[in-house]
């Protein structure tokens, strides 16, 4: 792992790449969902906060990747577009969705687990491994050139997936 | 110069509260792209636990509020805030617990205090929420609320070193969508002395 390049993705955002690479996020409620497509070992990471794309408060639309709806079909769309590869060739992987500050009116974390679910439903993919919920973060580690999630739940050992 | 008044306030709190000097090693104030600062966070190398402090101050101009240090540096502030020796408390529990939210509520407050004093602006601060995480997630669910409305936030940004016992600490404080416009008017009247 330790020649691999490392790419960081922050909340709202998505990365793309092929192996050699490792992409890593942190998560809390966000839920990160991983396409992988093993011949080929290129994959991406999707990091969104929300279920549900919509105006803000004060009329504005945001970047599509915060949200699943419009997120996760943007990842599968900028892998096609850059790989030229197929939906077929994908597999995906669904992390994270925590309840870490807790809250009585919305369960975020649940709620996004949710969508990334029936979105990953309707694109007609499946979902290999998944590890989401609780109320402690995750850090996962995807590696391109094995395809394998490395899933450590804060206070817990990493997990591979 | 709201950033710097509400930095220095908390910092003579924070060195009151611990009988001990703590130094402000950098403050700024910056705009950022949500995505781009998470990034940045998750990539650094130490990640380790981070225990935190949040607050959110509701009022005119509302704020959220994070205070935040590293595990070992939470145990060091427990024994200062509860008067005994330093090493004395081992591990992260209720009084821990306790001590950052602490912390975090005074040096809140006192950031409150800048504002409703200085520019008589009416805030009050809720209840600290206390997080026990790693870094990258405790920061990201200090944007969240935020993030939901804005692709690019304006943060405060200002690190505390307290010399003597080695501790290392960070607030940020972030501007809720609508307080620019207070803001603004502040910036516009008052410090120009109107």
């Amino acid at each position: 792992m330790s020649d691999e390049k490392i790419l960081s993705v922050g909340v709202g955002d998505i990365q793309v790449a092929k192996a050699p690479i490792i992409i890593t996020t942190y998560l809390g409620s966000c839920v990160a969902v991983c396409l992988y497509a093993p011949l080929h070992k290129v994959g991406g990471v999707i990091h969104f906060m929300l279920p549900k794309a919509g105006p803000t408060h004060e009329g504005l639309i945001l970047k599509k990747e915060k949200y699943a709806d419009t997120g996760i079909p943007e990842l599968l769309r900028q892998l096609k577009n850059v790989f030229k590869l197929e939906k077929d060739a994908f597999v995906a992987k669904i992390f994270g969705g925590a309840n870490v500050v807790k809250s009585v009116s919305r369960q975020f974390g649940q709620e996004n687990v949710e969508a990334a679910g029936e979105i990953i439903k309707r694109l007609r993919m499946n979902i290999l491994a998944s590890h989401t919920g609780g109320e402690k973060g995750y850090k996962i580690m995807f590696d391109l050139n094995t395809g394998k999630v490395n899933c450590t739940v804060f206070g817990g050992p990493p997990i591979e997936y | 110069m709201i950033a710097q008044l509400s930095v220095d306030r908390a910092s003579q709190v924070l060195s009151k509260l611990i009988r001990s000097g703590a130094r402000i090693t950098l403050e700024r104030a910056y705009m950022t792209d949500i995505s781009e600062a998470t990034a940045k966070i998750n990539a650094q190398e130490n990640q380790a636990e981070v225990i935190g402090s949040m607050v959110d101050m509701m009022g005119d101009a509302p704020f959220k509020f994070l205070f935040y240090a590293d595990a070992p540096s939470c145990l060091i502030l427990t024994d200062l805030i509860l008067q005994r020796e330093v090493g004395l408390t081992k591990e992260f529990n209720i009084y821990v617990r306790s001590t950052i939210q602490e912390i975090g509520n005074i040096m809140a407050s006192a950031v409150c205090n800048v504002f409703a004093s200085d520019f008589e602006i009416a805030m009050k601060p809720t209840p600290p929420k206390v997080v026990h995480d790693f870094l990258g997630t405790v920061f990201q669910e200090f944007v969240m609320g935020t993030a939901a409305e804005r692709d690019e936030v304006m943060i405060i940004e200002s690190r505390f070193y307290i010399v003597r016992y080695d501790v290392k600490c960070t607030i940020y404080i972030l501007p809720f969508p609508g307080s620019d416009k207070t803001i603004n008017y502040i910036c516009n009247t008052r410090l120009k002395g109107e």
